[in-house]
């Protein structure tokens, strides 16, 4: 039986934690629920306590990134097999965890992705959103040489090598794109499945539709610059 | 024939190198940080009492008047100390995230600790 642990980062999800956590319990009572609040100002930790599942408080707020490497270096100490990423917002759909988790059992990938845009579509947003993830995941897909249609999805999985891997290496600003390149470059094999999206539950996402564009430059640049460092495991030798 | 404010600038480079040895003994500059200030300053004082130094290096790279080379070096000196710090900052940021992260992992062990100790 692999251990397997459900990484959510939650910032201020108090509304909302307390139901994606029932939701992947339901579908999937075997997994480990980790919790990484974010140095939230609402009761997001009170209410993880509440259902005793366990939380990383970090002192103070360390943003996605940070967030999501401390669940993952909680992985590789505690020996888990394989590490799920879930937001916190109840977006993603915990029915479909299998569907990340399956590739890597089989041993078909080192990390799995879950995509809005593979197949059964039914995410909804702003054009311009949209537009902007799609040219991140062109340009992602030039430089990696392989095709991704959707590096900017939270919602993955990982292998025990790539979570010793990250829990190295992660970077902090924007780093689900930057993640795939760098797990790229040190020769993981990353696959996409598609995966539907809900709308968000309640509060609002972290980029605003009238700052799509700006992120979309900042995120292609945290991009063309990852690929150009070296892979992780020369600059070691 | 030593100017008056060949006199004060001399003075005051020699008042700004002493104030960094001061800052150095007193541990509230690190020794690693303190290199550029000191080199910096000795420059200064360099300048300030080799007049003719100015002149000769506008004479070469063919500045005309020789004051604009001062400030040439001055924003030169600015910009790589500005660089300096963000990349002292940059690591300080990632050493506190790492400490940050190791906080929450360790508080969660010690509280499961205590749990399986009742």
């Amino acid at each position: 039986m692999p251990k397997i642990a459900a990484i959510i980062p939650a910032y201020n999800e108090a509304e909302n934690i307390g139901g994606v956590i029932r939701e992947i319990k339901e579908h999937h009572p075997e997994i480990k629920i980790v919790v990484v609040n974010d140095a939230s100002t609402d009761n997001t930790e009170a209410v993880v306590m509440e259902s005793g599942e366990t939380v990383l408080t970090l002192a103070h707020n360390l943003g996605i990134g940070g967030a999501v490497q401390t669940g993952l270096r909680y992985a590789a100490e505690n020996d888990y097999d394989i590490a799920i990423q879930v937001d916190g917002d109840g977006q993603h759909i915990p029915a479909e965890i299998d569907k990340l988790t399956d590739p890597i059992l089989a041993g078909d990938a080192d990390v799995v992705i879950g995509s809005r845009f593979l197949g059964v579509g039914n995410f909804k947003s702003s054009l311009s959103r949209k537009l902007g993830i799609r040219v991140i995941s062109l340009v992602n897909s030039i430089l990696v040489g392989s095709k991704t249609t959707d590096n900017t999805s939270g919602f993955r999985a990982h292998n025990k090598r790539a979570i010793a891997f990250l829990s190295e290496h992660y970077s902090q600003d924007y780093p689900e794109p930057v993640a795939v390149i760098e797990l790229f470059r040190n020769r993981f094999r990353v696959m996409e499945v598609p995966t539907r999206m809900r709308e968000r539950e309640r509060g609002s996402s972290s980029i605003g539709a009238l700052n799509s564009i700006y992120y979309m430059i900042k995120v292609i640049m945290a991009n063309v610059i990852a690929f150009s460092r070296k892979p992780a495991s020369k600059e070691d030798d | 024939m030593i100017s008056p404010i060949q006199i004060i600038s001399i003075l005051a480079s020699i008042f700004i190198i002493v104030f960094i040895l001061s800052l150095i003994r007193q541990r509230k500059l690190r020794e690693e940080y303190s290199i550029m200030w000191l080199v910096g300053s000795l420059a200064l004082i360099l300048f300030s009492i080799w007049r003719g130094l100015l002149d000769i290096i506008a004479n070469l790279v063919g500045v005309v008047y020789a004051p604009a080379i001062l400030l040439l070096i001055g924003i030169f000196f600015g910009v790589v100390m500005f660089l300096h710090f963000t990349v002292v900052l940059s690591k300080q940021a990632d050493r506190n995230k790492s400490l940050t992260q190791e906080l929450a992992l360790l508080r969660n062990r010690i509280e499961e600790l205590e749990r399986s100790g009742d």
